[in-house]
């Protein structure tokens, strides 16, 4: 919308101009972006950086502790653990940020509709959703992977469908707040129609919320990944996973404990570092603390 | 220009179904026309069913819960409650538009003042560039009398009688026929409020334009005004040009709204308001509406409604005795 002129820029980086200058002031945040920008950075370019391959397996070194040829050790099949936690992050950072995508979409749109039109759609949309919700999420997730099958997409399905109903929730109720304020009438009465009415003044105002709760979202979504992956029903080895190292490792945590430890490190650093940054975002796009 | 009218609205009768309270009958058969360039003043208490009328004219009553029952909306020969929506649409805004009560909540907080103006010139002029259409609204920031560099600031770092004035910009955005005012001033202070009348007063010479004026303060319609209809419980009690109103008030629901302003010269210490409230819509008296508050009710005010007769000089009132002589 704002593609060609300078005026609308100037606006544009001036609205979120506030928010940034809010978002640098919170140290923890901007260190937990850059712990998470090396996390993607890694996952990104795992090829690159780790010194084996995936698959590449080295009987001989098996179960190796953490030294200076293998970071991370190796394990029971003498794979070098430190390049399975970067490939495995790769899986793990993609599946939940594209199962929060999905579920941010079709939450936004189940949100707004349930929002915009209450009666009679609205109560229908989140009824089906309070019975979603009626199952916990992890559950919900587990029985919808059982019965899609295990694999890269089904998990991701399994995952967005689970959370699109608190979605659903948290867009809604800030519409419903939004549609009453006098501007809607406002634009109504000039003669705007109800598409660009929910485009164009009600989404804008609620993109905050959308923001920061599809970066808790993530978060979610990797422990529901390594959970799912973890019981089995998730990412399948040999393909690494940082749910399905730990359950590779399970069997040797007294002995070996770097099997465990490691991915389990990754799932904590990325989980802390987006739950910091959410809430950070919170605080900075909040509109109240802009006046 | 003159006695050419612009509109006309005949026995409009708009109802609020309520779950709660059942049938709301918020305006009951009002009737008035409107000449190009005249401004109309509508005047009455809380909840005598201003607003509503307003929102029928724009065809802008919530339905559910409201729904216009009966009645014509004639502006400019076209029956406006028979036209399609998307037609509607294309009015709003640009023929007819509206200026809201609180100038506070009527912008939208998130987007530049600039943009909300250019927004009802995007929806109904001739296609334009982006830059276009923000210089025009900064020229309409200019009219206003407010830097156009100022367009591209949010709605919180102005004022209220700012906001106001930006309210306005947008109303006036499309040069429209007709301009439905809310209450425009009565969220704002008195310096303000005569600052914004006297810039509508302006504007409105200026471009020829006609205006409603839905207001509870009396001195507004007199400053502003050249007819009123005084509103009570969702019809029209009086009606007739503004010298005929307050000179020659025939109705007793107008007087009493003349008497309860405080006096600038005389020495009572307390105000003289109507005794009693307003009816509720939902269960309003038999006969005439105003007759359990009325100093001067008979039985017969009970007994029957009645009618607005039409004085020789075209004043009209709802009321069945002859008030003259009698403040």
């Amino acid at each position: 919308m704002m593609k060609t002129e300078g005026g609308g820029n100037k606006a544009r980086k001036h609205r979120f101009g506030d928010a940034i200058f809010q978002f640098t002031r919170n140290r923890l945040a901007v260190f937990c972006l850059l712990v998470l920008g090396a996390i993607i950075f890694c996952a990104l370019f795992a090829d690159l950086i780790a010194p084996f391959g995936i698959d590449e397996q080295q009987i001989s070194e098996a179960l190796q502790a953490p030294s200076r040829s293998h970071w991370f050790g190796t394990d029971n099949y003498g794979r070098d653990i430190f390049s399975r936690v970067l490939h495995g992050g790769r899986v793990s950072l993609l599946v939940a940020i594209a199962a929060t995508l999905l579920s941010t979409v079709f939450g936004v749109l189940f949100g707004s509709v349930a929002g915009y039109y209450e009666g009679r759609i609205g109560n229908l949309i989140m009824r089906i959703m309070d019975i979603f919700m009626a199952i916990p999420s992890l559950l919900m997730a587990i029985v919808l992977a059982a019965s899609f099958g295990a694999g890269l997409n089904n998990t991701i399905l399994a995952i967005a469908i689970s959370s699109i109903p608190s979605f659903t929730r948290v867009v809604r109720a800030p519409i419903l707040a939004v549609k009453q304020n006098e501007y809607m009438e406002a634009s109504r009465a000039i003669g705007a129609r109800t598409p660009r009415l929910i485009l164009r003044h009600i989404l804008p105002n609620i993109l905050a919320i959308v923001i920061v709760q599809s970066t808790l979202g993530v978060a979610n979504a990797i422990i529901s990944v390594a959970s799912l992956s973890f019981l089995g029903l998730g990412v399948q080895p040999p393909t690494p996973e940082w749910g399905t190292m730990l359950s590779a490792g399970r069997a040797y945590i007294t002995k070996c404990y770097w099997m465990v430890t490691f991915p389990g490190l990754a799932i904590v650093l990325s989980v802390i570092c987006l739950n910091v940054l959410g809430d950070a975002l919170r605080d900075a796009l909040d509109p109240r603390l802009k006046m | 220009m003159e006695g050419k009218k612009l509109l006309s609205v005949k026995n409009l009768k708009i109802q609020y179904n309520t779950r709660s309270m059942g049938i709301c009958r918020a305006v009951n058969d009002v009737s008035f026309d409107l000449n190009y360039g005249e401004t109309l003043g509508v005047v009455g208490e809380t909840g005598a069913g201003k607003t509503t009328i307003a929102k029928g004219i724009m065809r802008l009553v919530s339905t559910p819960p409201g729904k216009i029952v009966a009645g014509e909306v004639c502006f400019a020969g076209e029956n406006l409650l028979k036209v399609s929506e998307k037609k509607m649409q294309t009015y709003r805004g640009n023929k007819i538009s509206m200026i809201f009560q609180d100038p506070m909540t009527s912008l939208n907080p998130i987007d530049t003042v600039g943009a909300q103006i250019a927004e009802v010139l995007k929806l109904h002029s001739a296609p334009m560039s982006k830059q276009q259409l923000m210089r025009k609204a900064a020229d309409m920031l200019e009219m206003v009398g407010i830097p156009g560099e100022r367009s591209y600031d949010y709605p919180h770092q102005f004022s209220g009688g700012m906001k106001q004035r930006i309210v306005i910009a947008i109303a006036l955005a499309c040069s429209p026929e007709l301009i439905i005012a809310d209450e425009p001033t009565t969220a704002l202070d008195v310096t303000i409020q005569a600052q914004i009348l006297e810039l509508m007063n302006k504007l409105k010479k200026e471009t020829q334009t006609s205006m409603i004026l839905i207001t509870h303060d009396l001195g507004v319609v007199a400053e502003m005004c050249d007819k009123v209809a005084v509103v009570y419980a969702g019809e029209i009690v009086e009606y007739g040009t503004a010298r005929q109103v307050y000179k020659e008030t025939q109705h007793p629901y107008t007087l009493g709204l003349f008497q309860s302003l405080p006096s600038l010269t005389g020495d009572e210490t307390r105000l003289k308001p109507i005794a009693g409230m307003m009816p509720d819509p939902s269960d309003l008296p038999p006969g005439c509406c105003f007759h359990p508050r009325c100093p001067f009710a008979e039985n017969a005010c009970q007994a029957s409604k009645p009618p607005l007769r039409v004085l020789e000089t075209g004043h009209k009132v709802r009321c069945m005795k002859s008030l003259n002589g009698r403040s």
